[in-house]
Order: C-alpha cells, then sequence, then structure tokens
C-alpha cells in the first residue's frame, strides 16, 4: 500500500493542483515516509475507541430563521472576472 | 411477453420554505437581482463559518415524522468534496453516513390498490448555486459562464426511496404523493418549475423473477411528473434494447432532454467523483431531544391521507377527495365551509364543480377567491331555504366569484329569488294546463315526457325561477285533478 | 526604558495618569520599527496613519477623563490570517494577494470595541502551515535573538514584533503549535486558548478542528489581558464555546505552592536537546524550591502525535483550500479557456510547495480506499491522546513540557527535509489534538537562545493555567531578563 507515482498523480488531478516534476519527484519520498508513520500507531489496540473528530463536543449554537442584510461584500472589486452582476468563469470543456 | 422487470429507486430533493438559508442569515427569495442574496458564508469567504439554521431542522425533522422515518436523536454534517464554480467552498456541506432519519415509507394508490414505497433515508444539506451559461444554451457550446451564488447554501432535504418502485406510474404516484405530504407540511412549496423539488431517477432492469440488482444509471434533475414518467418509459426501452441485443447496461448518469423526451449521458462512471467524504468540524454533531422530536409529532399537521379518509367517512367521492386535497389551500377551504355548518357533500360539490371551474378560468387559487368559505356557506343556506333553484346558484357563483360581493347580496340585487309558494305557482301551473289540454291528455295518457313540455313552460312563464321539483309536483297533482 | 519596551498593564496606568501620551507610543514604536524592521521584518502590511490618526483620538479621550478598557491605545499586531474589515488578507499566499476581506474577524471587533492600535498584519508561513515562517510566499522574518536563525512558524511575525519591540502584544493563530513555538524561539509569552474558547469567524481555516488565536505578549499578565478582550462565545462561529470569560486578567493570581505538575517522560528523553532539556528542569526545580511538586508520568499516545497530526490537519486543510479556485476571489491564470485549466492553473501558480504537499497528502487519506487506513485510525488516536490528558489531569494540576525539543535553528536547516521540521512541534501538537489551552514562558537561554517552558492546563482552566504562569513569573522575571538584542539595544545585533 505504498504511496505511488500513479497515486501522486491521481491526486494532483483529485484536487485540482499544479505540480512540475521537480517537485513531483521530491514528494514522493517525502509523502511516503510521513504516511509511513502511521503504521507505528498499529501498536495501540483501537478496536473499542472511538473516532474523534474532535477532541470534545460541546453543544452546537444553532441559529433564528431571520434574515440578515449584508454591507457592501466587495464582490467586484475581489472578483478576477465580473460581469452583469455575475462571476464569469470560462467554459466548462 | 415481459423480459425484464424495472427497479426503480428516486430521490427527491426539495427546498425547505425558511425564510433564510441553512448556514446563514441570507434570505432565499427566488428570483432577486443575482449575487444579491449573499454573505462571506454562503460566498465561501476565507474566514467565514457555517451556522446551523434551527427552523430547516424543524421543517426536516417534519419531514422524517410524517414519513414515518425514525428521526436520529444524533446526526453528523460531512463535508462532500468536488469543483464546481456553483460550490464556493469547493465542498458540500451535507449529511452522509449519519442522517437525520432513516427507514419510513410512503403509501401510494396504483389502479386503486396500496403499494408501499420505503423511504431509506432523508438528509440535510445546502443546495448549490446557478450556473448559466453564456453563448450558446447548451454547455457544450458556451463560451463562458455567470455564477450566481443567491441559490448557494438554499436549505434542501434529500429524501431518498427504496428501489421499491417497479413502473413509471408508479414512480410518477410516488413523487406526486410525496409533494402534496411535503407541501402540506408547509415545509416545501413544491414548485417544480422554480426547483423547489426536484427528482433523479435510479433504474436497472432484471429478469422478471431474479432478486439480485441489474447496472443502474441515474437520470438526473427531472423536473416536472410528465417528465418523470417519459424520462422512466425512455430510459426502460434504451435498456431493454441493449440487453436484449446482449450488450451491457453501462452504469452511468444521464440527463432528461424534454426535446428528445428521452435521457443521454451526462458523464460515465470514470468520471464519477470522489467525494472523499468526512465529518464536518465546523459543526458539531446535531443532537435532538427525544422530547423535542415528540413535540413534533405532536404538533404534526394533519396530512392528506389522514384528511382523505375524514372526508371519505363524511360521503366524499374518490374524486372529490382528489381535488379538495390537490392544494392545502382547497382542503383548507374545503374544512372552513364544513366547520362553519355546511354540510360536507354539498360544499364538496360546489367546490370540486362550479367554484373549482370559475376560478381556473380566473386563474385564481382557492385562497384568492372573492367567494370565501363564508360565502358558499351563505349560498348553500339559499339552496337549502328554496330561496334559488341549483341552477340559479351557478350563476350567483360566477358572480361572486368575479365581484366580491356576498351571495345574498347578488341575489337580492336581482330580484331573482326562487318562487316556492305553493298557491302562486300552483296559479300558473293551472294557466299552462289551461293554455295546453291536449298536452294534457297525452300526460293523462301515459306519456311523462310531455309533462317536461309543460315544466317547460311554466319555468319560462316564472322566468326560470319557480322551484323546479315543487312545480313538477304542482303540475301531476293538477292534472291528475282535472 | 523606551515606552514601546513597556507591557500593556504598565501602558494603561500610564496613559491614565497621563504621563505618557498614546501618540508619543506610537510614534516611537515606528521610529523603532524603521530601524529595526529591515532586519527582522516581522510584517506584511504596516498601518502607520491610521495607527497615529487613533492614537490622536485615544489622547483626546484619555485627556477627558473618559473611562476606557484598559487595552486602549495599545498597538497590537495581528497575523496576516485573520481578517481586519478593508485591508488585505494575504496569508502570506500569492493566492490571495490582493483579497481585501468585507469584514472584521470577530476578535478584532472585539478588540476595535477596545480601542486597541493595529499597527499592522504579521508574517507567517503559507496559510499557516509550517514551523520557521520559511513557507511564506513574501519574505522570511527573522529572529531577533540570531538574524541567522528563524523565529519559529506559523507566526513568526507576530513573535517577532514583539520580541523586537515592534508591538506591545500581538495575536497569531495555533493548529500545532504556531503561537507556542515562536514564542518559544522568541523568548516571549504565546498562549493557545481552549478550542472553542476564542471565535474562529475571520480567521482563515487550516484545520478546522484544531486552529485557535491566540495572544503574544511579554508578560502573562498582558496575555490574561488580551484573552478577556478576544474569548468568549460567538454565535457566528458554531464550534465557539458558551463559557464565563472576561476576568483572566482581573483575577489573575500567581500560584505555585500546592501546586501538582505532571511531565510525559515522551516529551522529556532523547527527542529533546540536552540544553533545553536543562532549562526546563532548572524551571521546575524553581518551582518545587517554591512549594509545588513534580514528576514524570506516562502517556504513550503522545509520541504518536505527530505522525496522526499530519494526517488529521492537511486532511481538514486539503477541504479548507479547496474555496480557492480563481473563481470568486483571488488569483486566476488568465491565460486559461476552460475551467478545469482555470482551477488547476490557478492553484499551481498560487499555491507554494509546503501547501501543496498537504493538500496532497489530506487529499489521499481522504480519498476512496484510504480513509479507514488513514484518517479513521487518527481520529482514534485522537481519542487516546484526549484519555491521555483527561487521566493525566486527575492527578496533577498542570502538565509541563518543553515548548520545543531545541532552540531556534538556522534558516534553511530543515529546508531539505520538511519531516525534520513538523519534528520541531512534537510537544507542541498533543495540545491542539486534545483541544486544551496551554502557554509557553521563557525559562532560560542556551547558548544565547531562548528556551520555552509550555504549561498545559485542562480544558477551560485557562484562569489557573494563567495562575500557573503569573507565579512562574513572579520567580523567574522572564520578561526582564530575557529580552532579544534587538529589543534592548534599539539595534539589530
Amino acid at each position: 500500500m505504498t504511496f505511488s507515482h500513479s497515486d501522486l498523480d491521481h491526486i494532483i488531478r483529485l484536487a485540482h493542483l499544479e505540480v512540475d516534476s521537480d517537485l513531483k519527484e521530491k514528494f514522493l519520498p517525502q509523502i511516503q515516509s510521513i504516511l509511513g508513520h502511521m503504521d507505528s500507531i498499529n501498536k495501540f489496540d483501537l478496536t473499542d475507541v472511538p473516532a474523534a473528530a474532535t477532541a470534545f463536543s460541546v453543544e452546537m449554537t444553532l441559529r433564528d430563521d431571520v434574515v440578515v442584510i449584508q454591507p457592501d461584500l466587495r464582490l467586484a472589486t475581489n472578483a478576477p472576472s465580473w460581469n452583469d452582476h455575475a462571476f464569469v468563469v470560462p467554459r466548462i470543456n | 411477453m415481459t423480459l425484464f422487470e424495472p427497479v426503480i429507486g428516486i430521490e427527491v430533493h426539495a427546498q425547505l420554505k425558511t425564510n433564510t438559508k441553512l448556514f446563514c442569515g441570507c434570505s432565499i427569495q427566488f428570483g432577486d437581482k443575482p449575487n444579491t442574496n449573499v454573505c462571506p458564508v454562503c460566498l465561501g469567504m476565507p474566514g467565514a463559518l457555517p451556522v446551523l439554521n434551527r427552523q430547516a431542522v424543524e421543517y426536516a425533522v417534519m419531514a422524517g415524522v410524517a414519513l414515518d422515518c425514525d428521526v436520529r436523536p444524533t446526526s453528523v454534517f460531512s463535508r462532500k468534496n468536488y469543483f464546481y464554480p456553483d460550490l464556493p467552498k469547493g465542498y458540500q456541506i451535507s449529511q452522509y453516513d449519519q442522517p437525520i432519519c432513516l427507514n419510513g415509507f410512503l403509501d401510494i394508490v396504483v389502479d386503486g390498490v396500496t403499494k408501499r414505497i420505503g423511504i431509506t433515508r432523508i438528509h440535510m444539506e445546502e443546495d448549490a448555486g446557478k450556473l448559466v451559461h453564456q453563448g450558446s444554451d447548451t454547455i457544450a457550446g458556451a463560451t463562458h459562464s455567470h455564477v450566481d451564488l443567491n441559490r448557494a447554501c438554499t436549505p434542501l432535504i434529500e429524501i431518498v426511496s427504496e428501489p421499491d418502485i417497479r413502473t413509471a406510474q408508479e414512480a410518477r404516484l410516488y413523487v406526486e404523493a410525496l409533494r402534496q405530504r411535503l407541501v402540506y407540511l408547509g415545509i416545501c412549496d413544491g414548485n417544480m418549475e422554480e426547483g423547489s423539488l426536484r427528482a433523479d431517477i435510479n433504474l436497472s432492469l432484471r429478469p422478471v423473477g431474479a432478486t439480485s440488482f441489474g447496472t443502474r444509471t441515474e437520470t438526473k434533475n427531472v423536473n416536472s411528473f410528465r417528465s418523470i414518467e417519459r424520462a422512466i418509459q425512455s430510459e426502460i426501452a434504451r435498456q431493454t434494447q441493449l440487453l436484449v441485443a446482449g450488450e451491457r447496461v453501462v452504469q452511468q448518469t444521464r440527463q432528461y432532454d424534454e426535446s428528445t423526451q428521452s435521457t443521454r449521458v451526462l458523464r460515465d462512471k470514470e468520471d464519477s467523483h470522489d467525494y472523499r467524504y468526512f465529518p464536518e468540524p465546523d459543526l458539531y454533531p446535531l443532537v435532538l431531544s427525544l422530547d423535542w422530536i415528540q413535540s413534533i409529532r405532536d404538533t404534526l399537521p394533519e396530512l392528506p391521507h389522514a384528511k382523505a379518509a375524514r372526508y371519505r367517512g363524511a360521503g366524499l367521492s374518490d374524486f372529490e377527495c382528489d381535488v379538495i386535497l390537490s392544494e392545502p389551500e382547497t382542503s383548507r377551504y374545503f374544512e372552513s365551509c364544513v366547520s362553519t355548518g355546511a354540510d360536507a357533500k354539498a360544499a364538496a360539490k360546489w367546490i370540486v364543480g362550479d367554484l373549482n371551474s370559475q376560478l381556473k378560468e380566473l386563474k385564481q387559487s382557492f385562497a384568492e377567491s372573492k367567494l370565501d368559505p363564508a360565502g358558499l356557506v351563505q349560498l348553500l343556506g339559499l339552496i337549502d331555504s328554496g330561496k334559488i333553484s341549483g341552477k340559479m346558484a351557478k350563476d350567483v357563483v360566477a358572480q361572486c366569484v368575479k365581484t366580491g360581493h356576498a351571495p345574498e347580496a347578488i341575489v337580492a340585487a336581482s330580484g331573482a329569488t326562487q318562487i316556492s309558494d305553493t298557491s302562486e305557482l300552483t296559479a300558473v301551473v293551472d294557466r299552462i294546463l289551461d293554455a295546453n289540454p291536449d298536452v294534457v291528455e297525452k300526460v293523462k295518457g301515459g306519456k311523462a315526457n310531455s309533462a317536461d313540455f309543460l315544466m317547460g313552460q311554466v319555468m319560462r312563464e316564472t322566468k326560470g325561477r319557480a322551484k323546479p321539483d315543487l312545480v313538477r309536483s304542482l303540475i301531476l297533482e293538477c292534472i291528475s285533478r282535472r | 526604558m523606551a515606552n514601546w519596551q513597556r507591557s500593556a498593564v504598565e501602558l494603561a496606568q500610564a496613559f491614565r495618569s497621563r504621563t505618557v501620551k498614546v501618540v508619543d507610543v506610537v510614534r516611537e514604536l515606528w521610529a523603532h520599527h524603521d530601524q529595526v524592521e529591515p532586519s527582522v521584518k516581522a510584517y506584511i502590511s504596516t498601518f502607520q496613519e491610521s495607527s497615529l490618526t487613533q492614537a490622536a483620538e485615544m489622547d483626546a479621550r484619555f485627556d477627558r477623563g473618559d473611562d476606557l478598557p484598559l487595552l486602549a491605545g495599545i498597538p497590537i499586531a495581528i497575523k496576516d490570517n485573520i481578517h481586519v474589515n478593508g485591508v488585505q488578507t494575504t496569508c502570506a499566499s500569492q493566492i490571495l494577494k490582493g483579497f481585501v476581506p468585507p469584514f472584521n474577524a470577530t476578535v478584532i471587533d472585539r478588540l476595535a470595541d477596545r480601542h486597541v492600535i493595529v499597527t499592522g498584519k504579521t508574517n507567517l508561513d503559507e496559510f499557516a502551515m509550517g514551523s520557521s515562517t520559511e513557507n511564506s510566499s513574501f519574505h522570511t522574518s527573522l529572529n531577533p535573538w540570531d538574524l541567522s536563525r528563524v523565529p519559529g512558524g506559523s507566526s513568526g511575525g507576530s513573535a517577532v514584533a514583539v520580541a523586537s519591540g515592534q508591538a506591545v502584544v500581538s495575536l497569531g493563530s495555533d493548529t500545532g503549535g504556531s503561537i507556542r513555538q515562536p514564542a518559544a524561539f522568541c523568548g516571549v509569552v504565546g498562549l493557545k486558548p481552549t478550542y472553542g474558547r476564542v471565535s474562529r469567524y475571520g480567521l482563515v481555516a487550516f484545520a478546522s478542528s484544531l486552529d485557535q488565536i491566540g495572544p503574544f505578549s511579554r508578560t502573562v499578565a498582558d496575555s490574561a489581558l488580551v484573552l478577556d478582550a478576544i474569548a468568549g462565545h460567538d454565535p457566528k462561529d458554531a464550534t465557539s464555546a458558551s463559557r464565563p470569560s472576561g476576568s483572566f486578567y482581573s483575577t489573575l493570581s500567581p500560584t505555585v505552592a500546592g501546586l501538582r505538575i505532571g511531565v510525559p517522560k515522551e516529551l522529556f528523553g532523547p527527542e529533546i536537546d540536552p540544553g533545553v532539556k536543562a532549562k526546563v528542569v532548572a524551571a521546575l526545580d524553581l518551582m518545587r524550591a517554591n512549594g509545588a511538586t513534580w514528576e514524570e508520568v506516562e502517556m504513550p499516545s503522545l509520541r504518536e502525535a505527530v505522525s496522526t497530526y499530519y494526517i488529521i490537519a492537511p486532511a481538514e486543510a486539503s477541504a479548507n483550500l479547496s474555496r480557492f479556485d480563481g473563481v470568486r476571489y483571488g488569483y486566476r491564470d488568465a491565460n486559461a479557456d476552460n475551467l478545469r485549466d482555470m482551477f488547476r492553473r490557478s492553484r499551481g501558480a498560487g499555491f507554494g510547495a509546503e501547501v501543496k504537499r498537504r493538500i496532497i497528502i489530506g487529499t489521499y487519506v481522504l480519498s476512496s480506499g484510504y480513509y479507514d487506513a488513514y484518517y479513521t485510525k487518527a481520529q482514534k488516536l485522537r481519542s487516546l491522546i484526549v484519555r491521555d490528558f483527561a487521566q493525566a489531569f486527575q492527578k496533577y494540576d498542570v502538565i509541563v513540557t518543553p515548548t520545543a525539543p531545541s532552540t531556534a535553528f538556522k534558516l534553511g536547516e530543515h529546508a531539505a527535509n520538511p519531516l525534520a521540521m513538523y519534528l520541531a512541534d512534537i510537544a507542541t501538537i498533543p495540545v491542539n489534538m486534545a483541544g486544551l489551552p496551554a502557554i509557553s514562558v521563557p525559562c532560560g537561554l542556551h547558548a544565547g537562545l531562548p528556551v520555552g517552558l509550555q504549561l498545559v492546563g485542562p480544558a477551560f482552566g485557562e484562569q489557573q493555567l494563567l495562575n500557573v504562569a503569573a507565579g512562574y513569573e513572579a520567580l523567574a522575571q522572564f520578561s526582564a531578563h530575557y529580552q532579544s538584542p534587538i529589543f534592548a539595544g534599539g539595534t539589530h545585533a
């Protein structure tokens, strides 16, 4: 189950990244090593241990169903491309 | 000879009728100028955080209770990760392995027989924004797209059925019944044109009698009852053709195309997403008290099937029930009439008949009707007391609906009350009999139809105001005395 | 003593007695900044003009005798991953260059209510990923104790600002040690509150279940003062706790006698530089001499915390950084003519190497087929860490460790081997995994470089934690003893 070149390429695609080949070469052994460290956890008996998404749970705040008006959100100035009050993106395909 | 049995499961996405979005305080009003009902949260700005809408939770629980689900005291939100311009965070906050409701059902009636459609689960999730393609009608030809995030983060519940559906008709009935139930709960407006209710259809075929499942396709975003039927019919035909020719059905996502009334490929399995679900760390598990769930159960509005049972008990026909229950406003109208003293059957007759057609012509709902329940009850009273005939009442209804005047006022204004005074009518009958001795002889001779002629004459003489059944009995009585 | 060398508490008194004017403090601070910033480069952006305007306003109010909060007029620097409305937030990344947030982080609103004076946005490792500030895509900040060394990270700039006298206090964020470790490397006080104690609204998320905002300062009292301002439930952050706050400073009570201290064996062995360990032992013995007791305790899960952290944090980060897609803000590759290319090229050009590495790891461990092997396992180990701490706190009032296994390392020392960099966090990471509060205070110099002492408390136990830190401070007088050459001399070493 070692992280392979094709794993790396697949993940780069999935994460919508671009990584040049020099960096990919550097990444591969590093990532293999980091993932490999997880094997040391196998010495713990984890069968009855719950998976904790958070350290502790507090009662979650909910929101009232009341409209909140926003001040200027700087949409146009932050947008890379803006037209007709919409974000413009290149064609899908 | 049917070789194959369709196995169909339907996922319905229903937009909840809250004031604000699922995780922020933006309005979910439809049709506003693009990117005006937005904020840092639903825009996916860095540093923004989701906070759950309490009302949306309540609506989701109501749906679960109304569909006889097990409402889970603890449910967990998850991130569903994929990249698309209408998904600002690059993930959708949804529920994955611990949804809010499990294991419910919805009964439908198919050709008089009740069939139970299982509901696997209901979960809450946020909607995506809208992508409007520019430069062409289809994605394929577009040069660029406009992203409008007004709809992003709108609260949805996804209701997943068991693969219990076998025909296009059952599918349609299921979605109709589901829509009706959600609309009656007041949690969804059921407007399929505006996208408040969308259906995804999962369909596979298997040899009749087999128990394992064939390869299924998913047809997305089918947005009307008719499209549901057509999409299913077309997909059954397509898959049948493939299987009969010895080919395989490919697992894929398809899209229904109204212009060809068939489905076409949207994406193949190879392009399918790896959503990398994991528990949403910005939200703790949603914990609901059993008391609160019970209070929702206790205060749930009466559902259409319960109402139907009550109406049938009061003597209404299945057809009348269907029409009255088609919209909550109509059933509210009907029940209002009955609670102010009207006879159920009489009210139903007028609601389902004349009032319904009058309102349809004016493109009004029962809630907008200028003849309100009190008015209809008044009208029924006038008929009962003999003041107006049924025929006259039809005209009165038409006028009330147009003008908004009360029936009594309209009747009074026309001066055309029904004549039901026996002596007054007897005088008229005698006059007509005197004028038509040969017809009288025919009636005496056994020709009952000739009495109709005499009836017509009396009605003409009284300008339609004579009480018809009284006239008939008087004619026969007077003739027998001659 | 220059005014900018004073603590917030001292300045507050001086402002009220009108022995010092706010405007003078701010002017002197900027004069000192002009001298030293070229050497240490703590800041990404500074607000000299607005700070002077605000200072003048504050003086007018002090002159009038207005009753103002203690933090009024105090210069504070803000890590550049915390939003200040109307001012760019870069997260030290090319992908967010030019992004101007339309809202304040909640902590900034609360500080603004107390009339602090924000001096500027400080440098950090890109998206808070790193332990040296070398991953900033703009420049590296340098350690005021030795300009050939790193200040630590990821909140390096905020640590340097305080340690070099360019801010009286500052805010950083801490996900695996990003406040405490730079505090240790720079010889200042750094506090990470309990998870949920301080709102994360307006903090650009790195790992959502681990991130917290906290103060840098030179004294424990100043730390308590800032915590009072920023702590408290926020309805805009669903993970923020509803706990009473606001009196950490006023009820601060130095405590050492009677304290039961536990020191995890796993963080006191060969992985710790002997010089560092010696200073920590000296600090422990000083407390023992004043009525505390200390002993080693076994907490086996702590040894695996780093590997677990480098599964969980990248997993959450990989999703948190998906919103940087070039659609609504930030950098977009102008040449892409289709959507997928636009996503890939924008993110490819906009993110630095460390960020990419973590996104790749995070995406992988969440991906189909690997979730249970990595992510689920890591979350189970988190439960064990929580349990180990809970058991320890039944016996001890405070857990003490070295903040970092070494003193500040040289620039570029870990460039070839990022994994060695990750090990800089062995003592700090377990604390984030368990969501506990912890504070790093200077406890000595080894080879001329500061050593940090980490104190860890039980969840929401900040009051006692600060009391203990104040108790140690009373004994050790570290803010007087440990001042970087740049701070003490006003010129670079």
